[in-house]
């Protein structure tokens, strides 16, 4: 519709009469222009070259012109174009929103005619120069300072400049435990605890940390960590129908472990999870790093799948919400719709399917999950509001990463995919195991009929009778089948040395190659023949059963019956008929060649000039070492993410990360040997101010105390009770019915939406659908957890035993205590928790008389007791 | 982002939780004015209930059905009024086009029922014969188009403020224990989904305050309630005060830890409600006439009944502030973006008994003298249809109602414009819901503030006392 101008200021000068106050800028305009034009005239875009979101840039105006003339409205091109006047376009467009109604022109024209004057306001930055889209500059500079450790010298300096003073160093027993806890997942052990406090020189921590870097324990406990990061879930469905993620994906779950065990770069991880099958096609340990991508398989929408990964992709390895941008342009970051859509494009052709593992061939029992390529040409479309239904299908989207983000573009090359990956049933050792598997088939079918013909001949002997007409039948029926199979063995070995002469081996001449076809197509005609055979004789018996005489069939089932005989012996007739000329090929033959889609995407996200990728990563692993991240909102970097108070220190330490081969565990060293670290995590009487300062501790003048992660807590449980089996990696272990049974690391047992070990559950588990940062919460379901269940109870019971054995059965509570404290606490007893304890085995030791509980198991009860209690304290599952 | 540097105003202002703690003490744990009122049920029907099938009746939308709002004589009113832009989306264009939308006719019949004579809807035939009862409340709007109104009813706060304390937390906070062998917030239903500690969150004022969630399941009550090995009472007795004192003891050497101020709490709490609770959640002593009061004797009534008569036990026994969500899923069973009357119908069928029955034995047990009882919703529903048979979120006008304790009974106070879109008499933002509550609790919201923590004058809200008694 197009509305006359005219009418709008003769709407505008009734208007105008009644309310003579002036127009407001700030309470009238703004909001007008927030709510119709910002979304393309503001900070993120800038159609026309114009933006409203500030006075003075609409004075300045775009492309055209300036937008306002102040004094002169009819001069205005703002008022031209919000009329949609002549050769301006009607603004906002139709399709983008609705048009101003008379009353807003009419407000606009006032304020423009009356001078469109606005106070002083901040123009918002551009994207392009938000914090987070700058690379960190190597020109971030150490402060000068540097005979200190180089995260310290950061952060005294902002402390300084707050008037902060940090505390002083814990002492050595909560160091170790708060290292151990927090590098491996299990506190240390009381004689660990003594070695280390008798001599905790620097050295000598230095040369903790390196040994808990090297344990295999790292791996397990940072894996978890970044199991939640990037959405670890066994497969969960209905029954043994599979809905969500991947039979078998605990293969990339040990990945995980291994790969942080081994200290692969990040960048190489990344590049693994996302590409590895273009990486190295022929590698599965590689290969089983997509399980990343296969976890996102959805059985009943692939839309969704794809979602997921576009969605977990950019927050996870980005920290950009690429979501926020599926049905209409990025509210708050330049990210338009289209962009999502050509994220998603660097995914679109990839599927997702089970390789063969070993010698088994039944997928169902063991497999790796993985991804490929399938559909090389598989268009992306925009969907209109994000519906699937409505695809944009006359423009698809190219793999592209958003506009925004300068330096490189990632370059998409194809990958040609070496035989045995896009035809893997030719590996040796598919292939041999499936001469095991022919083999077996024979063996069995020969078996078979080797049984019921001596239960024949045995019941012949005894009883001689006639023939049984069943026991003949079953007979004919083995005697065929293990024909069958026998066609099948010697047709597989003709079939495989088919598949070789046409996809392996160039040494051959043509004349070879054609006779290997023939001879392969001949005795897979024989197969075809004898399953016909075998077909016919089912059918036939069928017929036979039907009409004998103590038979209760109807005549329409003899009728269908002998229909389906005659079927049967057509169709072994045409076999017989039109003998083969190719055979069929052994396994899936996949394509040939990978996009290189995933691989180009992968390389751009750990290109060393993506701003984003390294601050990200050392974020999160800040946050899990510190309790506090250093940006708050760890998924999301966008417009919204404010610089972060220690910006520098995090930029320098992105730089250090990349530098050193983005090897996680120099920078877990360069982290845990720093001063701030090693910090008391509570307040002291010297550092009252800092409480007035910085209450929440922003600028790290003591360290954080944390809780326990749910595993944490139940492998530490294990740990000290030693119990636990040590035993790494393997396929994922059912939850056991009773917690007693259970003896491994909590992330070994199945993990899903449908599956968790409860007592995990109380203590805040992962949301497997994301989980970028774990909740801590403290509710008395945990302290009933821990006071009653039979993990706890055992556990004590078990640890107490354990030091018993140490110490001997006769010596005092004392000695027994000092134990126990460190196991559970990691330090020692003060007097006044001693005498607590001697205390309460006093009253223990009558109530147990009192149940006449045996006077030789009354010491073992009451240290039972005790350590029960130990067990349930604060600081079990506190790491201060 | 610095949220909380944000609330803060700059770093410099505050104390530690542990001196906020000591300096509020004096203030807190008791009303600072006669309260009308000890206990609050807060029931909420996830997903947002249409107002304008339960409490809201718009004949107008019957009359220009078929018709967009700019082709009625409401259009100015509802298309340039200022309220049009109190929304604040988390997704853009998640709803309909409002204006756009043909109006669709109410979808049920509304009947006038009690002394009062206040139209209910036929989806509430057992309610409305109590309508005398509670004071309806039709002019609520929030700034939430999404389900993130859900948290928001709870906080006052847009979900993308984040996460701050529900009302349950600050009455916690503010009030003493009215029975220490119970929680005093509590939980029940359905949670919110991935939202704020699942809508029990405390926010800065810390966990101890949050609230605990149950399941009303007589056989499970609480996981792990009793021990699953053999214990001693006298044992477990011992061994919990060993504990305390303990904890207390390292509490002397961390007197501004909060969370191990928590964990004592909890620790207390859960030695004294492993005995309590599962007496709580077993219905074998209430009698037959009870149990069909709220429907536990139908199995479309059941689920929620228990609930409720849970909740009525909690409360009976001192349980402070107790939560019951209805509805089912990530947004929740009353989201009717399509097939309305059809999901209406089977929810309503769900609650209306067992809230009936609330009511009638509140009353009957002179419980509802200083108990209120609130119901809530996230949202209304558009007045115009989506796709063929829906209504879409609608956050710019729905209703509410309470009663109990200080409450006015039989009135229906504020309103929606002709067609049920905007609040236009006495708008009531959600936290004047948490307003009304704090005043029959004898709060005053703004002697709770914690230093530090600047709230916005929305966060108070302002007490409706035009249906206080």
């Amino acid at each position: 519709m197009h509305r006359c101008y005219g009418i709008a200021l003769a709407f505008f000068l009734i208007h105008s009469t009644v309310e003579a106050a002036p127009v407001d800028y700030v309470h009238q305009v703004k909001p007008l222009f927030e709510a119709k034009c910002f979304g393309c005239h503001g900070a993120v875009r800038q159609q026309s070259g114009l933006r409203l979101d500030a006075a003075s840039l609409i004075r300045e105006g775009g492309d055209r012109g300036p937008a306002i003339v102040p004094g002169d409205s009819e001069a205005s091109l703002l008022i031209r174009a919000v009329v949609g006047d002549g050769d301006v376009e009607r603004m906002p467009p139709e399709d983008e929103g609705t048009e101003l109604s008379d009353a807003e022109v009419a407000l606009l024209a006032t304020w423009i005619d009356e001078g469109a004057n606005a106070p002083d306001e901040p123009v918002p930055p551009r994207p392009d120069e938000h914090w987070a889209f700058q690379s960190p500059s190597s020109s971030v500079a150490l402060p000068s300072v540097l005979e200190t450790h180089p995260i310290d010298t950061f952060l005294s300096v902002a402390r300084t400049k707050h008037d902060l003073v940090a505390v002083e160093r814990t002492d050595p027993a909560t160091l170790l435990r708060r290292v151990y806890l927090d590098l491996i997942g299990v506190p240390p052990t009381p004689r660990a605890i003594r070695s280390f406090v008798q001599n905790p020189t620097h050295e000598a921590y230095e040369r903790v940390v390196d040994r808990l870097l090297a344990d295999p324990r790292y791996g397990e406990r940072w894996g978890r960590h970044w199991m939640d990061i990037w959405r670890y879930t066994d497969w969960s469905g209905l029954d043994n129908k599979m809905r969500h993620s991947q039979k078998h994906i605990w293969r990339w779950r040990d990945w995980i472990i291994e790969s942080l065990n081994a200290d692969k770069g990040y960048d190489q991880m990344i590049q693994e999870m996302i590409a590895g099958d273009e990486l190295e096609p022929l590698d599965p340990q590689t290969v089983r790093a997509t399980g990343f991508l296969a976890r996102n398989w959805y059985l009943y929408n692939r839309n969704f799948w794809l979602d997921d990964i576009v969605e977990h992709t950019s927050k996870g390895f980005l920290g950009i919400t690429l979501n926020c941008a599926r049905c209409h342009e990025h509210k708050y970051d330049p990210i338009s719709q289209a962009d999502y859509y050509r994220f998603r494009a660097f995914f679109e052709p990839h599927q997702v399917r089970l390789d063969q593992v070993g010698s088994e061939v039944d997928l169902e029992k063991d497999g790796l999950p993985r991804v490929f390529d399938a559909d090389l040409d598989a268009k992306t479309y925009v969907f209109v509001r994000g519906e699937e239904s409505r695809p944009l299908k006359d423009a698809p989207q190219i793999a592209a990463i958003p506009t925004f983000l300068s330096g490189p573009r990632p370059v998409v090359e194809p990958v040609s995919l070496p035989v045995e990956a896009y035809f893997p049933a030719l590996r040796e050792e598919t292939r041999a195991s499936a001469k095991l598997a022919a083999q077996k088939a024979v063996d069995a079918a020969t078996e078979d009929l080797n049984r019921l013909t001596l239960n024949r001949e045995e019941n012949q002997t005894v009883e001689s009778e006639t023939p049984d007409l069943e026991v003949t039948a079953a007979i004919a029926m083995a005697q065929h089948t293990l024909r069958l199979r026998e066609a099948e063995q010697v047709a597989l070995d003709a079939r495989q040395a088919a598949d070789i002469a046409e996809y392996l081996t160039t040494k051959l001449t043509p004349d070879e190659k054609q006779r290997r076809e023939n001879r392969a197509a001949k005795l897979e005609g024989v197969t075809q023949k004898r399953r016909g055979e075998l077909d016919v004789l089912v059918a036939e018996q069928k017929v036979a059963s039907l009409s004998a005489q103590d038979s209760e069939a109807s005549p329409e089932e003899l009728m269908a019956a002998s229909e389906e005989l005659e079927s049967q012996r057509a169709k072994l007739k045409s076999i017989q008929n039109q003998p083969l000329t190719t055979h069929t090929r052994v396994g899936e033959v996949y394509p040939t060649q990978s996009t290189g889609r995933r691989l180009a995407l992968a390389r751009w996200i750990t290109d060393e000039r993506n701003p984003l990728t390294a601050r990200v990563a050392v974020n999160h692993i800040w946050f899990r070492h510190f309790g506090a991240p250093l940006v708050d909102s760890m998924f999301d970097f966008g417009l919204r993410a404010q610089p972060p108070i220690h910006q520098s220190m995090l930029d320098w330490l992105a730089i250090q990360f990349m530098d050193q081969s983005w090897s996680m565990k120099r920078l877990h060293r360069l982290i845990v040997t720093s001063e701030v670290y090693q910090l008391r995590s509570a307040d002291s009487p010297t550092t009252v101010a800092n409480n007035q300062i910085d209450p929440d501790n922003h600028f790290l003048w003591r360290m954080n105390t944390k809780r326990m992660e749910a595993e944490v807590v139940r492998d530490s449980l294990l740990f000290v009770s030693g119990q636990i089996e040590g035993r790494m990696g393997g396929p994922d272990l059912a939850i056991p019915a009773v917690d007693s049974d259970a003896l491994r690391r909590s992330i070994y047992y199945r993990y899903s939406r449908d599956h968790q070990i409860r007592f995990l559950t109380m203590f805040d588990t992962a949301n497997v659908e994301e989980c970028y940062r774990r909740r801590h919460s403290i509710v008395p379901q945990q302290a009933l957890a821990m006071s009653n269940s039979e993990l706890v109870l055992t556990r004590a019971a078990q640890l107490a035993a354990r030091i018993t054995r140490e110490i001997g059965d006769s010596t005092s509570h004392d000695r027994f205590l000092r134990e126990a404290f460190a196991w559970t606490l990691g330090r020692n007893p003060s007097d006044k928790e001693v005498a607590e304890c001697v205390h309460a085995a006093s009253q223990l030791s009558d109530a147990y008389r009192e149940h006449n509980v045996p006077s030789n198991e009354i010491i073992r009860k009451i240290r039972t007791s005790l350590v029960h209690v130990l067990l349930n304290h604060n600081d079990f599952v506190t790491i201060r | 982002m610095h949220r909380r540097k944000f609330l803060t105003g700059t770093i410099g202002m505050g104390l530690t939780t542990g001196s906020v703690a000591a300096a509020q003490t004096a203030n807190r744990g008791k009303p600072h004015f006669a309260p009308k009122a000890k206990r609050v049920i807060w029931l909420m029907m996830r997903g947002g209930v249409s107002h304008l099938e339960s409490f809201d009746p718009k004949p107008a939308i019957n009359r220009y059905a078929g018709k967009t709002i700019h082709e009625t004589p409401f259009e100015k009113g509802i298309v340039e009024s200022p309220f049009i832009r109190n929304v604040r989306e988390q997704l853009a264009n998640n709803v309909i086009k409002t204006d756009q939308a043909k109006l669709w006719p109410m979808q049920i019949g509304y009947q006038k029922c009690g002394q009062s004579g206040v139209a209910v809807s036929d989806w509430w035939p057992h309610l409305r014969r109590h309508v005398d009862d509670i004071a309806i409340v039709r002019s609520m709007w929030t700034t939430d188009n999404n389900h993130g109104a859900q948290m928001q009813l709870l906080s006052g706060r847009h979900l993308l403020d984040g996460c701050f304390p529900t009302i349950g937390a600050w009455i916690r906070y503010g009030l003493d224990s009215l029975n220490d062998d119970l929680p005093q917030f509590v939980s029940i239903g359905p949670t919110l989904h991935r939202q704020c500690f699942e809508g029990v969150d405390a926010g800065y004022l810390g966990p101890e305050y949050m609230g605990v969630r149950l399941k009303v399941d007589p056989d499970d009550p609480l996981p792990y309630a009793q021990p699953e090995l053999d214990v001693m009472s006298s044992e477990e007795k011992i061994r919990a005060q060993l504990l305390g004192k303990l904890n207390r003891l390292t509490l002397n050497r961390f007197p501004n830890d909060a969370n191990l101020r928590a964990r004592i709490g909890t620790y207390d709490l859960a030695f004294r409600m492993q005995k309590v609770i599962p007496e709580l959640m077993s219905f074998t002593h209430e009698t037959p006439t009870t149990h069909q009061l709220y429907g536990l004797d139908n199995e479309v009534t059941r689920p929620f009944g228990q609930q409720l008569l849970a909740t009525r036990r909690l409360i009976e026994h001192g349980v402070r502030f107790v939560q019951v969500f209805h509805g089912t899923g990530p947004s929740g069973d009353w989201d009717a973006h399509a097939k309305l009357a059809e999901s209406h119908a089977k929810s309503c069928a769900q609650v209306d008994q067992p809230i009936a029955g609330l009511l009638v034995d509140l009353k009957q047990r002179g419980l509802l003298d200083d108990t209120v009882l609130v119901w809530t919703t996230e949202f209304g529903r558009t007045p115009g249809v989506q796709g063929a048979d829906g209504r879409d979120h609608h956050n710019y006008g729905f209703s509410v109602w309470m009663a109990g304790g200080g409450i006015k009974a039989g009135v229906v106070h504020g309103a929606t414009d002709e067609i049920g879109f905007h609040a236009v008499e006495d708008r009531h933002y959600v936290t004047d819901i948490h307003a009304t509550i704090y005043h029959l609790l004898g709060l005053d919201a703004h002697r709770l503030e914690v230093p530090g923590r600047k709230r916005l004058e929305i966060d108070y809200g302002h007490p409706i006392t035009a249906i206080m008694a």
